[in-house]
C-alpha cells in the first residue's frame, strides 16, 4: 500500500492551467466518488484518496497498491475529471511519494508552500478537503491519518512559532502600525482625504479595524458625503482640512491631485493645534499627496506605499527565519505519521499470523490431550509448554523478518505472500474504520 | 543570619525571573511568561521578608550601607513594577527592569553584609522616613527611565519602517508616554518629599537646614530635572522623543545622586554608602 500525491501549484503551474484543473466546489461530490469507484475498497483509480482544489493550487492524495500503475490512473483521471487531454498539464504534474507526499502536505497546511508565507486561510482549505473526502466516502484510515498529521502540524506550526505572526498586506500593516502607537482604536478618529475607490477600500477596513470615527474630506463634497453615509461618518468641505488634521489620529490620503497636498507648514500648524498628539499618516496616493519632510516632524508618522511595502518585505523576511523551526515540527509529525503507517502495513498480518497458527496448535493439542488421558498433571504441563514453544520457535524468524521488512517501501510483498502461503484471509472492515 | 540566607534566595529567584524575562522577548515564545511573573513574585517577597528580618535584627532600619541601599533599590524597582503591571499590558517592561534589579542585586551581594552598630548621626527616626522615601522615588525614577528607552526603540521602529521590526512588538506610544508619565510624576513628588524630608533631619544633626554638600546638590538638579519635563510635557508639547530623553538624563542624574555624589566626594557628610 502506497500514498501518493500529485499537484498542480501556483509555484509550477501558470494560471491558464490552474483553471482548466481547478474542481469546482459544486464538483467535489462528483470528483470524489470517480477517484474512489468502490468506496475505498476494490479495484478503481485508488483505494482512499481526497482533493485539494484552491486558487493556489490542485492537489490529489491518493492511496494505491502500485505506485506505477496509481501515477498512469491519476493523469488520466485528471484528464477526465477536468475535460483537458493530460498532455497539457502533464509537463506540470509534481508526483510525489509515500513520505514525501505527507511532508508536502504538512508544508501546505503550515502556508510553507502558501504565495504569502504563513497564511493561515490554508488550514481551513485542508480542513475542508479532509471533511469532504470524507463526507463522500473518499477517504479511509490511511487519508484520515494524513490529513490529520498535516492539519495538527498547522496547528502548531502557527501556535509554537511565529510563521503566522506580523503583517503582510497593505491594510493589515496599516492597523498594526497604528496599534504601535495608539493604544484603543476605538477612541480615535480616522480622517479620508480623497473620496476615490481606495479611500472606500481603507475606511471598511478601518471600520472594520474597530475605529472610533470617521471623517471624509474631498474635493467634490457631493462623493465625500456619499462615502461618510456609507461608513456612518461626517463628511466636510476641502477648506476645512487643517480642521479635520486636529480631529483625526489617523490619515489616510489617496486623492488624484497631482502635487502634494499636505506641506510641512500645514501639518506642523495643525500639530500645535492638537498639543502635539501623535499623527498617523498614510499615503496611498500616487503621485504622492503628502510632502516627505512632513515624517520627519515629532511625533507624526508618514508612511508611503513603499514604506508600507517595505514593512510587509520585513515581516515576511521574520517569517522565513521560522521556516526551519516549522520544518521540524513538520518532521517529528512526519514521522510520527510513518511509524504508524509502517506498522499497520505488516503489524496486521503478523497478528493474524500467530492467530492462525495458534488455533492450530490448539486444536492438536485437545487431540493429543484425548490420547493421552494417563498422564499426570506434570506432564500435561511439559506436553502444553512443547506445543508454545514450538510454535513461538517456528514464528520467531519470520516475525522478526517482517518488522524489518517493514520499513520497506515492498513490505506489502511479504505480507501478501505470508498471507496467500498460510490462507489468511484479510479481516473485512478493516478499511471501513 | 537568616535574612542573608533570605536575601541569596531572592537572588536565585530574581536571576530565574530575569532568564525568564529576557528568554520570553528572544524566543518570542509565550512559555517562558509563566515562569517570568510568579519567580519574580517570589523574588519580591522573600527579597521583603530578608529586608525586615534585617530590620528587626538590627534595631534600625536596613538603609544604612551601600550592601543595604542596593539591596533596598532592587526591592522597591521590582515592587514599583510589580505594583504598575496591571495597568495595561506591558510585560515587556519586565524585560528591562528584572536585569536591572539583578545588577543592583548582585552588586549588593559582593558587599560586606554584616550588621555593624549605626554610626550615630543616623540614629534617627528621620532615617527610615527619609531613605525610604528617596528609594521610593529612585524606583519610581528607575521604570520611568525604561519606559523611555522601550519608547524610543518604538519610535525607531516606527520612523524607520522595515528595519527594527524587533521592536514592533512592543507597547503602544501612548502606553509607553502614560507610563512614564505616571511614573515620573510620582517620583517627582517622592523626590520632594525626600529633599523636605533631608533638610529637616540636617537640620536637626548638623543644625543647618542647607548644607550645600554634593548629594544634595545632586537631588536638586534631579528635582529639577523632572520638574522641567513635567512642565514641558504638559506645557509646551514635549509627548514626544524630547520628553523621553530628558528623563533617560533624568535618570543619570538619579545615578549621580545614588553613588555618584559618594563615590566622587568620599569626605562628604553625607558619604555613608561607601564612605565608611
Amino acid at each position: 500500500m502506497q500514498i501518493l500525491q500529485a499537484g498542480l501549484s501556483h509555484q509550477t503551474t501558470p494560471v491558464e492551467i490552474r483553471e482548466q484543473l481547478a474542481v469546482p466546489e459544486a464538483a467535489m461530490p462528483v470528483a470524489l466518488e470517480r477517484l474512489c469507484p468502490n468506496n475505498g475498497c476494490g479495484p478503481g483509480y485508488a483505494l482512499e484518496g481526497a482533493l485539494l482544489s484552491t486558487c493556489n493550487r490542485l492537489e490529489i492524495y491518493a492511496v494505491v497498491d502500485c505506485v506505477e500503475d496509481g501515477q498512469r490512473d491519476i493523469q488520466a483521471y485528471l484528464a477526465g475529471v477536468s475535460h483537458t487531454p493530460s498532455d497539457v498539464f502533464a509537463p506540470y504534474l509534481r508526483l510525489r511519494e509515500n513520505q514525501a507526499a505527507v511532508d508536502h502536505l504538512c508544508q501546505v497546511a503550515c502556508g510553507l508552500d502558501s504565495l504569502v508565507l504563513g497564511e493561515s486561510q490554508i488550514q481551513g482549505q485542508v480542513a475542508e478537503a479532509h471533511r469532504l473526502a470524507l463526507a463522500h466516502g473518499a477517504a479511509g484510515p490511511v487519508i484520515n491519518h494524513v490529513f490529520q498529521t498535516a492539519l495538527r502540524a498547522g496547528k502548531r506550526a502557527r501556535t509554537e512559532t511565529a510563521i503566522n505572526e506580523h503583517a503582510t498586506s497593505i491594510s493589515h500593516v496599516a492597523v498594526e502600525l497604528a496599534s504601535q502607537i495608539f493604544d484603543d482604536l476605538g477612541q480615535k478618529r480616522a480622517l479620508l482625504i480623497g473620496a476615490g475607490e481606495m479611500a472606500e477600500l481603507a475606511a471598511k477596513n478601518l471600520v472594520d479595524n474597530g475605529v472610533g470615527g470617521l471623517l471624509v474630506v474631498n474635493r467634490s463634497h457631493g462623493r465625500a458625503a456619499v462615502l461618510a453615509k456609507q461608513f456612518g461618518g461626517e463628511a466636510l468641505g476641502w477648506e476645512r482640512l487643517t480642521q479635520a488634521l486636529c480631529q483625526a489620529d489617523i490619515v489616510i490620503s489617496s486623492t488624484a491631485a497631482p502635487h502634494a497636498i499636505l506641506r510641512p507648514e500645514t501639518v506642523s500648524a495643525a500639530m500645535r493645534m492638537r498639543r502635539n498628539r501623535p499623527l498617523f499618516l498614510i499615503d496611498i496616493a500616487v503621485p504622492r499627496d503628502i510632502e516627505p519632510a512632513v515624517g520627519s516632524l515629532n511625533n507624526v508618522f508618514l508612511y508611503d506605499i513603499d514604506d508600507l511595502k517595505q514593512v510587509i518585505e520585513a515581516n515576511l523576511a521574520q517569517r522565513r527565519r521560522e521556516i526551519p523551526r516549522v520544518q521540524s515540527i513538520i518532521d517529528e509529525e512526519v514521522a510520527g505519521f510513518w511509524s504508524w503507517f509502517r506498522a499497520r502495513d505488516v503489524v496486521p498480518t503478523i497478528v493474524d499470523l500467530r492467530n492462525h497458527v495458534d488455533l492450530i496448535r490448539e486444536g492438536e493439542l485437545e487431540w493429543a490431550m484425548q490420547k493421552l488421558e494417563h498422564l499426570s498433571e506434570q506432564e500435561r504441563g511439559v506436553v502444553l509448554a512443547f506445543s508454545q514453544r514450538l510454535v513461538n520457535k517456528i514464528l520467531h524468524q519470520p516475525t522478526v523478518r517482517l518488522k524489518e521488512r517493514a520499513s520497506e517501501r515492498e513490505a506489502y510483498r511479504y505480507t501478501d505472500v505470508i498471507r496467500d502461503l498460510f490462507g489468511i484471509v484479510e479481516e473485512d472492515g478493516d478499511t471501513d474504520d | 543570619m537568616i535574612n542573608v540566607a533570605l536575601f541569596l534566595l531572592a537572588l536565585l529567584a530574581y536571576t530565574v525571573s530575569t532568564v525568564a524575562h529576557v528568554a520570553c522577548w528572544i524566543g518570542g515564545s509565550r512559555r517562558c511568561a509563566k515562569l517570568a511573573l510568579p519567580s519574580l513574585v517570589i523574588a519580591v517577597a522573600l527579597h521583603g521578608a530578608a529586608i525586615l528580618l534585617r530590620w528587626l535584627e538590627a534595631g534600625y532600619a536596613p538603609f544604612s550601607n551601600a550592601f543595604e541601599a542596593f539591596s533596598f533599590y532592587a526591592w522597591g524597582l521590582s515592587a514599583a513594577y510589580l505594583l504598575i503591571r496591571p495597568l495595561r499590558r506591558q510585560a515587556i517592561l519586565g524585560t528591562f527592569v528584572t536585569p536591572l534589579a539583578l545588577l543592583s542585586i548582585v552588586v549588593a551581594s559582593v558587599l560586606p553584609k554584616r550588621i555593624e552598630p549605626l554610626v550615630p548621626v543616623l540614629q534617627s527616626h528621620w532615617l527610615p522616613i527619609h531613605v525610604g522615601i528617596s528609594f521610593t522615588a529612585y524606583a519610581m525614577f528607575s521604570l520611568a527611565f525604561i519606559a523611555a528607552v522601550v519608547y524610543l526603540l518604538q519610535l525607531r521602529s516606527l520612523k524607520h519602517p522595515g528595519r527594527w521590526r524587533w521592536a514592533s512588538r512592543f507597547p503602544s506610544l501612548e502606553t509607553l508616554e502614560m507610563l512614564q508619565r505616571r511614573t515620573a510624576v510620582v517620583g517627582l513628588v517622592l523626590m520632594t518629599g525626600a529633599l523636605i524630608s533631608g533638610s529637616l533631619w540636617a537640620e536637626k544633626a548638623w543644625g543647618i537646614v542647607w548644607p550645600w554638600e554634593p548629594q544634595q546638590v545632586a537631588s536638586l538638579v534631579t528635582w529639577f530635572i523632572y520638574a522641567a519635563y513635567f512642565y514641558a510635557r504638559h506645557n509646551i508639547g514635549w509627548q514626544d522623543r524630547r520628553g523621553a530623553w530628558l528623563l533617560v538624563g533624568g535618570f543619570v542624574s538619579v545615578l549621580v545622586t545614588f553613588v555618584g555624589a559618594d563615590l566622587l566626594m568620599p569626605d562628604s557628610r553625607h558619604s555613608f554608602l561607601f564612605g565608611a
